[in-house]
């Protein structure tokens, strides 16, 4: 998909890295027919993204430059759901420089990074290991015999 | 298990060494008994006289006994003097053997005393309806705080040394070794379990303990988490009733949220 399609796109949700947080994300989003663009650096899985009729950017999402061509000035929400914490971080800070009223998704591994994305703007934070942990104990509790 | 074999077999050694020093010593009081009686035989020519110097003198009876035993018979014998120096000689080597061995056994065995184990061995006995954490990573470790918050029995079994002795550190109840293998989780108490949790870092390591819990325990609430979604049905068809992958739920979650906004 062009630069020029995805800045006319209006409404839509970014979800930067598609891993396994990022595809499940893709995958809710597709069911409810929410409209939506993947920002991805590895171009095999870009490819594929593109075979399936997504629309894709292929770069880093800690770029504003890409981020722009994404379409984030139009966008409703973004989600920095990378397997590293540090670019969910600086793409957490992008993001909210170039917009102050976009909702801002993203995931934590540590306590104290969790910390730093609320500083940097995060609306709303997953840990990936803090809700199995979550529901592992749901499970341990709910066979009390 | 392999650590558990080397570690009994260091101990039977251990054991070897110390019956050797035993032979070795009762060998050694055995001939300066021989020799104190035959030397004070020699002189005094009363049998039953020197039997009882050597042996009051190898129970070291001197501060008061010796003594007293030595004024009576000394007139019976002239020209002593010399034996009894010697006995008294003999009498500081056997005590000062007898009591370095004695000092070297306590302390090797406070040594040897693994108070963890120990502790551990004492309270296996009484584990039922607990829980067991197969490997000690960032998740299990918020399962285990978590579960002992609300008191319930927990025990940990981890091969990483680092890990393990965080483990104990914490106070936890923790046992080293590779839980794929039955023995390990035996004694941790598998049969007797309410949930076992597997943890690991691989799918496979934790694929692998499924298998061996499943097969000790029938009846056991057996919980995995995952990284790859392939593994998930892999997980449940080798025995395990729960199989989590952190990253999924977490994107399912987010994916809701993002869908409703």
């Amino acid at each position: 998909m062009g630069a020029h399609m995805a800045r006319r796109m209006e409404g839509h949700v970014i979800v930067c890295g598609y891993g396994i947080v990022g595809s499940k994300i893709v995958e809710r989003l597709a069911e409810k027919g929410v409209s939506f663009l993947v920002i991805e650096t590895d171009a095999g899985k870009t490819a594929k993204l593109t075979e399936m009729g997504y629309n894709v950017v292929l770069g880093d999402a800690t770029k504003a430059s890409i981020l722009r061509e994404a379409g984030i000035e139009g966008a409703k929400a973004i989600a920095a759901v990378m397997d590293n914490d540090a670019k969910n971080l600086f793409t957490v800070i992008t993001a909210r420089d170039m917009r102050k009223d976009i909702f801002i998704a993203t995931r934590a591994n540590d306590e104290f990074v969790k910390e730093k994305l609320v500083e940097a703007g995060a609306n709303q934070i997953v840990m990936p290991q803090v809700t199995a942990c979550k529901e592992i104990l749901k499970e341990i509790s709910k066979m009390r015999s | 298990m392999p650590k558990i074999n080397k570690k009994e077999a260091l101990d039977t050694a251990e054991v070897e060494i110390a019956k050797e020093a035993l032979i070795l010593l009762v060998a050694v009081i055995a001939i300066v008994a021989v020799v104190s009686v035959w030397g004070i035989y020699n002189v005094s020519h009363n049998f039953r006289g020197s039997i009882y110097y050597t042996i009051s003198s190898l129970i070291d009876v001197n501060n008061e006994g010796f003594a007293t035993a030595i004024m009576a018979p000394l007139t019976a014998f002239s020209g002593a003097f010399d034996e009894i120096v010697a006995i008294e000689l003999l009498d500081g080597i056997v005590k000062v053997m007898l009591i370095g061995f004695i000092v070297a056994v306590f302390i090797d065995a406070l040594t040897k005393v693994d108070i963890n184990s120990k502790l551990n061995s004492l309270r296996r006995g009484r584990l039922d309806g607990h829980v067991i954490l197969c490997g000690y990573s960032g998740l299990g470790e918020q399962i285990v705080d978590q579960l002992s918050d609300k008191k319930k029995a927990v025990v940990i079994i981890e091969k990483n040394p680092t890990r393990l002795e965080e483990v104990n550190e914490r106070g936890y109840m923790a046992f080293d070794g590779d839980f794929t293998e039955m023995s390990v989780l035996k004694k941790a108490g598998a049969e007797k379990a309410r949930a076992i949790i597997f943890c690991a870092e691989t799918d496979i390591t934790n694929l692998m303990g499924i298998l061996a819990a499943r097969r000790l325990n029938k009846d056991v609430t057996i919980i995995s988490r995952g990284r790859e979604e392939f593994s998930v049905t892999k997980m449940q068809r080798a025995g395990a009733d729960l199989c989590i992958i952190p990253e999924l739920v977490a994107g399912l979650e987010l994916g809701a949220k993002l869908a409703g906004i």
